[in-house]
């Protein structure tokens, strides 16, 4: 089956804190069709995102799709809270690039 | 149909200054307040815990004082929360300087100020945390007495009803601690009797100023409307637009979830919300609902951050790609060498970490890349210990353990093995802080006086 990469049809993709111990990543579309179709493909998932990072699935916290935002959200658990000893990422947005690994379905 | 409109214009106070074009432009319509939230957590645990200000204070001066200006000519409210990012009682207090001495050197007409201060010491979150009013929010641990021991400061984060009781007393400005972001932007409209629900989102969707708006960009000023049943937003920048998809999109910006918001007191529930276009750069939103809590209580968030001791930094860069190949081993082996040098018994005295960037420091664990395709790596040593001495003896070990590493296939002789931008450690001007406190508190009475106190004074220039 013929693929797109989750980049060609995605308007955002970013990460950011949501709050001091968790990572927020979100995908947000610019046009509801494409949404649609990504949403219903069921290639977008819990475990397709632990996937990308290679993580066991329970450490995505949340999955979930927002229609109103045509957007798809999931939540990190912080390896260690912001800013602290050690720490890498302090408005943890540079967290989200294993997600443009996403393919998705496609058939025009 | 009755309606308040408020301008915010910035989505956090100081961090830069406001753009002029797009606030006048604002200024220019009917006007019931001015908002702004200057507070947030995302800058670290060390301005918190250092109490130390994160923005140049002349930008903040910049900000409070075009929109003192304005709100004082329009006779209209002027709210701030959460003053110089942390808000601390340092940082109300810093805003109110400022405040003062705009209304002085503008010779202003007497107004009536409100500072509210959410600092709570240390010790009485102690007694709090005794009598089983806390429990945890995003950190995973209790409040123990050994995690307040290590805590230096703690604010605790208003809802509507502090900035409301300000209202009430007929605050023309208010400075206020540490504060729920939608919550500045709210109770201006709640006070005057509009529904919560609506207002809360409202200052949910408004809080980060134009960046609710597409095309993105920081800064510029938007108008936000509440009315009866709905808000609106419109930006006042002419090529931005606010989309019901701008606006719905925004609700899941730094958020967990977009369709819940816990604050103080209850949740707003925007499951049912619905956005849509006004105009082509109008966004209407209504259906959000203000739900309290079930059992009646009242919940504030604290956030506390103490020091986790002094930090040394190394920096060291490699261009060897031989050396490069081998570094999960190289920095196995100079990890195991330090503690042999420094000595394992004193292992527990500091903490050394490497950042390796090239390879995964950006992501650490969570990093699916495991063989880098650089050609040049750099690895920030870091050494976290409450001796300074030690700290820096441990970073100039890795260091020189670094310098003299040895790996399969190398081809350099010893004592060439990294690249030093400089042979000295790094220091940072403050020490290493952490996040301590990220917790609820069950208060009795939302006004409680040992966590929210209120002064007012008369301001006046002439």
């Amino acid at each position: 089956m013929k693929t797109k990469n989750i980049c060609d049809l995605a308007r955002t993709i970013r990460s950011k804190n949501a709050g001091s111990f968790m990572i927020t990543l979100e995908i947000i579309f610019a046009d509801r069709g494409i949404y649609e179709k990504v949403k219903n493909s069921g290639a977008v998932t819990r475990h397709a995102i632990a996937d990308a990072y290679g993580l066991p699935e329970e450490k995505i916290l949340d999955f979930m799709f927002f229609d109103p935002g045509m957007g798809i959200k999931a939540n990190l658990q912080r390896n260690s809270p912001s800013g602290g000893p050690g720490e890498t990422d302090v408005y943890g947005c540079q967290q989200y690039a294993p997600l443009f690994a996403l393919e998705i379905p496609w058939e025009e | 149909m009755r309606k308040v409109s408020l301008l915010v214009s910035t989505g956090n106070l100081g961090d830069n200054i406001i753009e002029k074009g797009t606030f006048y432009e604002g200024v220019k319509r009917d006007i019931d307040c001015f908002g702004a939230d200057a507070g947030t957590a995302d800058a670290g645990p060390t301005f918190l815990g250092s109490d130390m200000p994160h923005n140049p204070i002349e930008w903040e001066r910049h900000d409070l004082e075009i929109t003192l200006i304005e709100a004082r000519k329009k006779k209209v409210p002027m709210i701030v929360g959460s003053c110089s990012t942390t808000g601390t009682d340092r940082g109300v207090n810093l805003y109110a300087d400022i405040i003062r001495s705009v209304a002085k050197e503008r010779k202003m007409e007497p107004f009536k100020m409100a500072l509210i201060y959410s600092q709570v010491p240390v010790n009485t979150i102690r007694e709090r945390v005794r009598k089983g009013e806390s429990e945890p929010l995003g950190a995973s641990f209790p409040l123990t007495d050994e995690v307040l021991d290590n805590t230096t400061n703690v604010t605790a984060s208003m809802g509507i009803e502090q900035f409301v009781h300000a209202l009430e007393q007929g605050a023309d400005v208010i400075i206020a601690g540490r504060a729920c972001d939608d919550a500045v932007l709210a109770s201006y409209p709640i006070f005057r009797g509009f529904d919560r629900g609506v207002s809360l989102h409202m200052g949910k969707a408004a809080e980060c100023a134009s960046l609710v708006c597409w095309p993105q960009k920081v800064k510029e000023s938007i108008i936000a409307t509440v009315h009866d049943d709905h808000f609106t937003i419109e930006p006042m920048h002419p090529d931005q637009q606010a989309t019901p998809h701008s606006v719905a999109a925004h609700s899941m910006y730094e958020r967990t979830n977009p369709f819940v918001q816990a604050l103080p007191g209850g949740i707003l529930d925007m499951h049912a919300s619905k956005y849509e276009a006004q105009t082509d750069r109008i966004c209407k939103v209504s259906g959000s609902l203000f739900v309290p809590s079930p059992d009646g209580s009242y919940k504030v968030k604290l956030e506390g951050a103490g020091e986790a001791g002094h930090r040394v930094y190394h920096l060291v860069g490699i261009r060897d790609d031989r050396a490069i190949a081998c570094l999960d081993q190289i920095l196995a082996d100079t990890r195991k060498k330090v503690s042999e040098i420094i000595g394992p018994e004193r292992d527990d005295q500091y903490e050394l970490f490497f950042h390796p960037y090239g390879k995964n420091a950006i992501m650490r664990e969570n990093e699916p890349v495991e063989i880098t395709r650089s050609h040049e790596v750099a690895i920030v040593i870091e050494v976290i210990s409450k001796d300074i001495e030690l700290a820096t003896s441990v970073a100039k070990c890795a260091k020189f353990r670094f310098f003299y590493m040895s790996y399969p296939g190398q081809m350099n002789s010893s004592g060439g093995s990294v690249a030093l931008i400089t042979d000295e450690p790094l220091f940072p001007k403050n020490k290493c802080y952490q996040w301590t406190v990220d917790h609820l508190i069950t208060l009795k009475d939302p006004l409680d006086p040992e966590i929210f106190r209120f002064t007012f004074e008369t301001v006046s220039g002439v």
